[in-house]
């Protein structure tokens, strides 16, 4: 055998004795020889290590591995408890909207019940005023063509209202 | 089965002799000191009832280690806080007070021991039956096969994982 013994050869040859054949190697490679005193050595220092009872620790990160991950776990709750809350909860702008259309609706019914522009108010009275009284009497409006040709005598329609 | 008186003397015998190998190996293989202690009292309240069962021709050396693997894997698997528990949790060193070592034992640093108690809890629960069983307990590999329903060859990768992660861990800090 020429080749080197790998670690787990050298493990079998330590744990369950090994074949006639790496063990003569060993007695001919000191490479191999030299690795297997070191498994040996390192297993001897391992077994006394956990035969004995452990030292105690000087610092002790386990404060921090025992907390952070109930930490976590509690952060997480609270921030899905708060998305939960703020999903249900209307928002400003759901609330907006609903509110919009009743004050637009409030705009348009005062301004229908309590007009107060003077601007149109007084022409559309005037020109709608004998269309009004001749659909009242069933008639046609006082135009300055009929007023003319003495069908009406409406003065006001007839200066308002011009024949098309 | 009928129920047989137990011998109180041979009970003592067997609670002398293995007790301590009973628990160190619990103690090895829950990283707990109060559980490893529990373990131990369920591992030889088993013996007690089955010596009073009548089993005297039980070699009862490899059957105590037998039984506490199984009582240990039981309780890692009881639930999966003390699994978590386990990994994560630092040893209770003051559980076991530094009285008793071996002059080699005395020898090794507080590092060292640091280093290959931390590397040994890095391997898996099955790496460290099998090393503590094949290594710690000296139990041949047949043995640690039967024990723990392996092949011999799954016995082997094993060992030679746990030792290659462990040396690899020490190398790396010495």
């Amino acid at each position: 055998m020429n080749r080197c013994l790998s670690e787990r050869a050298l493990l079998r040859i330590s744990t369950e004795g090994g074949s006639a054949a790496e063990h003569s190697h060993l007695q001919l490679c000191a490479d191999c020889a030299e690795r297997y005193d070191a498994l040996a050595e390192d297993l001897a220092l391992i077994g006394g290590a956990l035969q004995a009872p452990p030292p105690r620790e000087i610092s002790s990160p386990s404060a921090w591995r025992v907390t952070w991950i109930p930490a976590a776990a509690s952060i997480a709750v609270i921030a899905a408890m708060v998305s939960l809350l703020w999903w249900r909860e209307p928002s400003p702008a759901r609330v907006a909207t609903p509110l919009a259309a009743g004050s637009t609706f409030a705009t348009d019914l005062s301004a229908a019940l309590f007009a107060t522009s003077r601007t149109n108010a007084p022409t559309q009275l005037a020109s709608d005023a004998p269309y009004l009284e001749a659909a009242l009497d069933e008639g046609q409006p006082c135009t300055r063509d009929r007023f003319l040709a003495g069908q009406c005598s409406d003065e006001l329609s007839a200066l308002l209202i011009e024949d098309e | 089965m009928n129920a047989v008186p137990v011998d109180p003397v041979i009970y003592d015998q067997l609670y002398r002799a293995h007790y301590a190998r009973v628990l160190r190996l619990c103690r090895l293989l829950l990283s707990d000191a109060d559980e490893a202690a529990d373990v131990t009292q369920e591992v030889f309240l088993k013996l007690f009832r089955a010596a009073r069962e009548g089993n005297h021709a039980i070699a009862w050396g490899p059957w105590l280690g037998k039984v506490a693997v199984n009582a240990c894997r039981d309780r890692r698997r009881a639930g999966w806080w003390k699994w978590w528990r386990e990994r994560h949790q630092e040893f209770d060193a003051a559980a076991f007070p530094d009285h008793g070592l071996t002059p080699e034992q005395e020898a090794l640093s507080k590092e060292t021991r640091r280093l290959v108690w931390r590397s040994f809890r890095e391997l898996s629960a099955r790496q460290q039956e099998v090393f503590v069983l094949r290594q710690i307990e000296g139990w041949s590999t047949e043995e640690v096969a039967r024990t723990l329903g392996l092949s011999s060859g799954s016995i082997k990768r094993h060992l030679y994982r746990a030792v290659h992660h462990m040396r690899r861990t020490l190398r790396g800090h010495l």
